[in-house]
């Protein structure tokens, strides 16, 4: 700290806020194209690029709070003779043995829209379910018309719920994001699937592990929260749904079950299914995409969404810094250019994780650090011009 | 910055407890066994991250017992350990839970693959662009009205065409008089000469049911079907009606099975009434 509050110091002593002065419009015009150049997504694919580049260089952890049951392509061979829609009463079994083992919320990521799912009878002991529901996007009210669950019936309880369970798709086809709450046909929103799993599974603060980190205020962007495959890359291998229905059957199911407390997700991820979907670290089934938002919600949310006012102030800072260091060095103009060459490299990657709490988004960044430098080599450049000019001024004297 | 060190205490935290998630569950066991020095009989309970699994040390191998554990860990893979003497016992035991469920690829093989996608752009991601299809049930046994004469159940109509073998099938009551009974499971050979009716308990009683048909390997044969059951009396009336019914389906059944199967099953329904057939 003493280093850098003497650099203040001399700097406040001295000209700097000349010189800042001076870069003022430079500063101001990158900031405001910057931002004006983000708000439109013209950034987006080195936004994208650097999301996923940092993606795969995290090492994946293992899931705290999720588990998924699977219907993988035995258990749709064996337990449901390979039919479509699946047999409401084998989903049902398989639901019972999952609620045996006390989960604290479990999730049904199946779509149960089948007259035949009217049948179907939810286990009384069960924990709240969330039931996935498919919906249908209406492109010129720009909102979905939501799909029935259950054969058309509503859940036969009131602490359960039926949410959509749709992830926005980037421009290049990629999944990297996901939203709290969807626009529906109501004309209000609904939670979407695996927020309304997260609601469920966090009543209050300390219902379980991770509930506190859960940010209920946190506003999302115009194109959603993104999900952080880089900070929690979680291996989400589906337990089958066999080797569930064979652990219901043994004594210490119900009372001592790896399930217990957790949140259960079923879903589909035999290969008729056709639930497979492209994210930065690789194709992922639709549950395990459900399973990774839970999971990042429950761990301190994901990458934040645009925040505009603190992208300028940091933009705006990091200006102000490099005329800092070019003013301090402006003697030693070797010294500048490899602390600016430094400058270049880190601010942007601090600024990005200040402002969105992942160092992806440093391209947001780059802008001003360029501008800014360039600003400063023109001045000492045109300060050596001008006295150059008075040199030679003196010398013909 | 608050909220980032908050982060980072929790993440230690939750690395330091890692220890105690549980990363599987005890699928089978045979004979004694402990997990992290717990005795486990009984299966079913789950098995902490890295723990130790281990036969008790004054087990005796006189007996001439096997001793066998099944763990399913949480990411599907399945740990077995058998042995039955001192000696094959030592060669696989004590063994270990895994601490982690993930298989981390090495830092150098991340950064190459990051570097490659970014320099490259060969494409490494592909979709699968087919339509969705399936392969229909071995076995469709369709909704029926059955009688139940003389403590047995006559299955031969409704089982007709099904493959000789052993079968199993469960009866839950879904009747709408509200009366609790309980799921009736029958056991029965099929075909082969055997028997067209099956010996039914004395619980069994008329009534509509939900059927479900499992074959020698548990696994159902046919979708759910609804059967409704009278006694001789009422069989033969009902019996006429359902398959009036049936032929006033045929007409529209191939525009909409699905009305069809709904409209027989409210047929069913309303044939079972407690007031019995029209």
């Amino acid at each position: 700290m003493a280093p850098v509050k003497s650099l203040l110091k001399k700097a406040a002593a001295s000209n700097y806020w000349r010189h800042l002065w001076q870069a003022k419009w430079v500063i101001l015009a990158i900031t405001a194209g910057a931002f004006t150049l983000s708000t439109a997504g013209m950034l987006d694919r080195f936004e994208t690029a650097g999301l996923d580049t940092f993606n795969i260089l995290k090492s994946p952890a293992d899931p705290q709070h999720v588990v998924i049951v699977g219907i993988d392509d035995t258990d749709y061979e064996t337990i449901f003779q390979s039919t479509s829609p699946l047999a409401s009463a084998e989903v049902e079994k398989i639901l019972k043995a999952i609620a045996a083992a006390q989960p604290r919320v479990i999730g049904v990521d199946l779509d149960t829209g089948n007259r035949g799912f009217k049948d179907l009878r939810t286990p009384p002991n069960a924990p709240p379910i969330v039931w996935g529901r498919d919906a249908v996007w209406d492109d010129q009210k720009k909102q979905f018309n939501p799909l029935p669950v259950l054969g058309g019936s509503n859940p036969a309880r009131q602490m359960d719920l039926a949410s959509i369970a749709q992830f926005p798709i980037d421009p290049d086809g990629i999944i990297r994001r996901y939203r709290r709450t969807l626009p529906v046909s109501t004309g209000s929103s609904e939670s979407s699937f695996p927020w309304a799993a997260t609601e469920k599974a966090c009543p209050a603060q300390g219902a379980m592990e991770g509930c506190a980190t859960v940010d209920r205020q946190e506003q999302e962007s115009r194109r959603g929260l993104v999900l952080n495959f880089a900070g929690q890359r979680f291996n989400f291998t589906p337990l089958s749904a066999r080797f569930v229905l064979q652990g219901s059957a043994q004594p210490r199911w119900s009372a001592d079950s790896p399930l217990r407390g957790r949140i259960v997700l079923l879903g589909g991820t035999y290969r008729a299914a056709r639930d497979l979907y492209v994210t930065p670290v690789g194709p992922m089934q639709g549950v395990q995409l459900m399973a990774q938002t839970i999971e990042t919600e429950l761990s301190g949310g994901g990458i934040r969404p645009l925040n505009e006012a603190a992208a300028v102030l940091l933009d705006l800072l990091s200006g102000a810094i490099l005329v800092l260091i070019s003013h301090h060095y402006h003697a030693h103009l070797g010294r500048a250019l490899l602390i600016s060459l430094v400058a270049l490299m880190l601010l942007p990657l601090i600024s990005s994780f200040f402002a969105f709490a992942t160092l992806a988004r440093w391209f947001n960044f780059v802008p001003i650090v360029v501008g800014v430098l360039l600003h400063q080599f023109y001045e000492h450049a045109r300060e050596y011009q001008h006295l150059r000019r008075q040199h030679f001024a003196a010398q013909s004297h | 910055m608050v909220k980032a060190a908050l982060m980072f205490l929790l993440l230690a935290a939750g690395a330091l407890g890692a220890g105690e998630k549980a990363v599987g569950f005890v699928l089978k066991v045979q004979g004694e066994w402990l997990i992290d020095g717990q005795t486990v009989k009984q299966a079913g309970g789950s098995v902490p991250a890295n723990a130790t699994i281990d036969l008790p040390p004054q087990t005796s191998f006189r007996s001439g017992q096997s001793w066998q554990i099944s763990i399913v860990l949480l990411n599907d893979k399945l740990l077995k350990y058998s042995c039955d003497s001192f000696d094959s016992c030592r060669k696989v035991l004590p063994a270990h839970a895994p601490s982690s469920l993930t298989d981390a690829s090495p830092l150098l093989d991340r950064v190459r693959t990051a570097i490659g996608r970014l320099l490259t752009s060969d494409p490494d991601r592909y979709v699968p662009a087919i339509s969705r299809g399936a392969v229909g049930p071995k076995q469709r046994l369709q909704d029926a009205v059955l009688r139940l004469s003389d403590g047995r159940l006559d299955v031969r109509e409704w089982f007709d065409g099904v493959a000789p073998g052993q079968y199993a099938l469960t009866l839950d009551y879904i009747g709408r008089d509200e009366s609790s009974r309980s799921p009736v499971e029958l056991a029965f050979e099929w075909g082969n000469g055997s028997q067209q009716s099956i010996a039914a308990p004395k619980v069994l009683r008329t009534g509509l049911y939900l059927a479900r048909v499992y074959d020698a390997a548990g696994a159902p044969i046919s979708r759910d079907t609804w059967l409704a059951v009278f006694d001789s009396s009422g069989f033969a009336a009902a019996s006429a009606a359902f398959r009036e019914d049936r032929q006033a389906a045929a007409g529209w059944r191939s525009q909409d099975p699905e009305a069809a199967e709904t409209f027989l099953r409210a047929c069913l329904d309303a044939l079972a009434q407690p007031y019995g057939p029209r």
